[in-house]
């Protein structure tokens, strides 16, 4: 097996233990919050105590804990996640639209946010200390600062009610009104991330600047773009695995900007299921959010082992190593660089 | 490189320029009557979800065998008429030729299952909880006949088989092969005048007009609830023009929506009670003298008139709101009759000489709690905590989440919120709840009363509606002499409406009435 091979397996192994330990975590959270579902469907008008334990009955709510975590981990392996509460429709069938919208919503986020927190994050390493790099520091600073749903209002009464460019509220039908409809909670949620992307490339731009390769390279008269595409390419580590942590950002921030733009996603649901007790509502929904920040998580620790020459060497050598019953880690043998500054790959 | 970046703003601008021309303003889709909604509906089959919105909305595509108008008077619908036998036996005339909007005809067959359906708690946990279980059985008894018998006599059965009362008629074969009735994959299908023809939780609901609707031809073409979850969002649309009519403006922002142009924020009262539940059982409440002091320390004049509700409701004298009498006299009639029933005003001097009176002369500490979604009970709370300090009474004032709060009804607080929004006309509908005083489990005081056991029995069984206002009234003076409930204020809703949207006689049955939109056209 190759060490990749290995990487990946090792990775999709801590990637099913660390959902199985969140669907633990969530089910004991909701199970200990305070309410009770079956009240929250009746009201405040009269009910017998009877009719309370028929509902409570029908959704297993009396059960102790383990059985009714037992009860959710076997549906759940066969893609049987129960029936909301509030509406007595299947989970899966009641989340997945919203999942969708929430989904288009992130990924124009996404996208946006790797294009500009990157463009800006090279813009602002190549004028450091000048004026370009302040503004493009203070405009991240308020990005990550303010707010979600405060800059979302403003994004609103401005944009959409002054100047009448986009709508206030809803997601619209069919791709480009989708993406009208989007487009303003999309910069919300890109203004708050990017900041972070912005951040991490410039951070990780500058000393590669300053690495003799870059020097040999324009010493050589080697066209600008091409020491410029080194250099990102060389940076690119941190960059990729900070993307996911972007992406739980972006997930998390949908609760709020769902919220202010009356967009019908997971954000807006998992809101108003929390409230409610919707028990195998939102255990679905978290697990699902979990599930896409892992593997993201994975799936970039993976590319960054595959693309960073460093990393994949140092790796190696490591196991090499360790075949050679090298068994005391406090003292590492000569032949491990500790140096990981790489170059031109 | 600033050339590069003035092109990149110059195809931004142009990329949001062609996205405007090329989108469709949510609005401009035909000319529909768009009501804003804060909050969502996750069903909309009020079988499933009850709470009064989904009564609204679904009044629209399904009806019951009788209906409201608009004043709350019983009308028929999908029963032609109906018969009793000494208010036991029911049989009611099955109105024929009547369509489900899925195109197969009502059927006797269709309303016996809708009422077994509304019984059934496993199938209709929304309403089954109201629905009489004194029902013994419902057959089709002819093609075109219900007939419906009960354990004995009870005349108000027939608010029951309203729409108001939570019968929603369903054919039966939709009803059996549905996965999850009223939801998005299984829109609703009734008879009534308009059709459910989409649904998107958490985004909006839509209407179009039943052409073959028995009631004749329906003014509106399309309804739309447009639901937002941000209160200024819903006010951004508003004044936007995206929405013609919203229901429930917040008090505290009322003034703002006011402020739109050609906007009308009309406050009617919408008869919910609020008010202070004691349970006799825990101590120090359970002792008289101290629930008096309490009760004589909610400055209701202040709550009321003040900054919390701005004016925006009536201090309460008893438990039913005035316009809960409606069946029988007008609101100012009705009102000077609660204002009889016995209650207690401010006055900090009579809560003190009570308080004086108790085991605990200097005071004690209490907690209540306020459900979140209801702010002002929160800040009422604050009020009277702020008042009971003069009495040495430490009042902790602390916000739940509202199932915590819906779970925690009638479960030992000494000291606790009441919030009831009754949906039918029935005098005795919240005290029915409230003053069955047969002990712990049957009211959320866990109290326990002989005499007005006696005249909530005299209720159920009253004749017609105006003979449950006496009983009722009784019953209330005994439980309020005795300080176990105390009401503070009967609450009002504004609705708000702007341009070529105007509404008539707007009240606070209007959108439980057959055919409600009628309202909005001239």
């Amino acid at each position: 097996m190759t060490d990749v091979l290995k990487y990946i397996c090792k990775r999709l192994a801590e990637f099913i233990v660390s959902i199985l330990c969140l669907a633990f975590v969530i089910f004991s959270l909701l199970y200990l919050a305070p309410g009770d579902p079956a009240r929250s469907l009746v009201g405040t008008k009269q009910v017998t105590p009877e009719l309370l334990a028929t509902i409570r009955e029908t959704y297993g709510l009396d059960d102790p804990f383990f059985v009714q975590f037992g009860h959710w981990v076997q549906g759940a392996v066969h893609l049987d996640f129960g029936n909301s509460i509030r509406t007595g429709a299947p989970v899966t069938a009641y989340v997945a639209p919203h999942a969708a919208v929430t989904f288009e919503l992130v990924l124009i986020s996404l996208i946006c946010s790797v294009v500009l927190g990157i463009f800006f994050g090279v813009v602002s390493a190549k004028g450091r200390g000048k004026l370009r790099d302040d503004v493009i520091a203070n405009v991240s600073l308020v990005g990550t600062s303010a707010p979600s749903f405060a800059v979302g209002l403003f994004v609103l009464y401005v944009f959409a009610l002054k100047f009448g460019w986009f709508p206030i509220y809803g997601v619209g039908e069919g791709f480009v009104d989708r993406l009208w409809h989007l487009a303003l909670p999309a910069a919300c949620l890109t203004f708050a991330v990017s900041a972070l992307l912005i951040k991490i490339t410039r951070s990780a731009l500058i000393p590669e600047m300053e690495k003799d390769y870059t020097m040999f390279m324009r010493a050589r008269s080697v066209p600008t773009h091409e020491v410029q595409a080194a250099q990102i390419r060389n940076a690119s580590a941190p960059i990729l695995t900070s993307a996911g942590l972007v992406l739980a950002n972006l997930l998390g921030g949908t609760v709020l900007v769902e919220s202010v733009f009356s967009i019908p996603g997971l954000g807006n649901l998992l809101a108003s299921s929390v409230t409610f007790h919707d028990v195998p509502v939102v255990q679905f929904i978290a697990l699902t959010l979990a599930f896409i920040v892992c593997l993201a998580s994975a799936i970039v620790d993976i590319l960054a082992y595959i693309i960073d020459p460093t990393s994949r060497r140092r790796r190696m050598l490591r196991s090499r190593v360790a075949a050679e019953n090298w068994d005391d880690p406090a003292n590492p043998p000569a032949s491990l660089p500790n140096n990981t500054e790489g170059g031109v790959s | 490189m600033k050339r590069r970046i003035v092109v990149a703003i110059a195809v931004v601008f142009v990329f949001v320029f062609a996205l405007s021309a090329c989108g469709s303003r949510k609005a401009a889709s035909g000319s529909p009557l768009v009501i804003g909604v804060a909050g969502s509906l996750s069903s909309l089959d009020v079988n499933q979800e009850a709470g009064i919105l989904n009564y609204y909305v679904t009044a629209l595509a399904q009806e019951g065998l009788v209906g409201v108008n608009n004043d709350g008077e019983l009308i028929p619908t999908l029963a032609e008429s109906w018969t009793d036998e000494e208010q036991t036996v029911w049989k009611f005339k099955i109105r024929q030729g009547v369509t489900f909007s899925d195109g197969t005809p009502l059927t006797a067959d269709d309303v016996v299952y809708s009422i077994e359906n509304a019984m059934d708690p496993t199938a209709s946990p929304g309403v089954a909880i109201y629905f009489p279980d004194y029902v013994e059985k419902a057959e089709a008894t002819a093609d075109d006949e219900v007939t419906v018998t009960l354990d004995g006599p009870h005349a108000n059965f027939i608010i029951s088989v309203s729409n108001t009362g939570g019968l929603f008629v369903r054919p039966r074969a939709w009803g059996e092969s549905a996965d999850a009735p009223g939801s998005p994959q299984d829109l609703l299908v009734g008879t009534g005048p308009y059709t459910a023809t989409e649904f998107e939780p958490g985004s909006h609901a839509t209407f179009t007009a039943n052409e073959k609707w028995w009631g004749g031809e329906v003014a509106l073409k399309e309804v739309r609830f447009d639901f937002f979850a941000d209160e200024n969002t819903r006010l951004l649309a508003f004044t936007q023009g995206d929405v013609n009519f919203a229901l429930n403006v917040p008090v505290d922002q009322s003034e703002q929506w006011e402020k739109v142009d050609g906007a009308t924020v009309q406050f009617l009262n919408d008869r919910n009670y609020y008010g202070l539940t004691f349970d006799p059982n825990v101590a120090p409440f359970d002792e008289e003298h101290v629930r008096k002091a309490v009760a004589y320390a909610i400055d209701k004049e202040g709550i009321v008139n003040g900054s919390i509700l701005k004016g925006h409701g009536t201090p309460a004298t008893a438990i039913p709101a005035p316009e809960q009498f409606a069946v029988a006299m007008d609101a100012e009639e009705a009102a000077a009759k609660l204002a009889e029933v016995t209650h207690y005003d401010f006055d900090l001097s009579a809560a003190k000489a009570e308080l004086a009176q108790s085991s605990v002369p200097n005071g004690f500490e209490a907690t209540i709690t306020y459900p979140d979604s209801y702010p002002t009970t929160g800040q009422a709370s604050l009020v009277l905590a702020d008042a009971l300090k003069d009495l040495g009474i430490t009042l902790h004032v602390k916000e739940i989440p509202l199932d915590q709060w819906l779970n925690e009804i009638g479960g030992g607080q000494g000291v606790g919120w009441m919030i009831y929004g009754p949906t039918t006309l029935e005098p005795g509908e919240i005290t029915m709840w409230l003053l069955d005083a047969e002990g712990p489990g049957y009211n959320p005081a866990n109290w326990t009363n002989e005499e007005v056991t006696a005249l909530t029995m005299e209720v159920f069984g009253a004749p017609d509606f105006a003979a449950q206002i006496e009983p009722t009234l009784k019953s209330n003076s005994i439980a309020q002499e005795q300080a176990i409930y105390a009401p503070v204020w009967w609450g009002q809703a504004a609705i708000a409406y702007q341009g070529d949207t105007q509404v008539k006689d707007y009240n606070s049955m209007s959108l439980l009435g057959s055919n409600w939109p009628q309202l909005f056209v001239d």
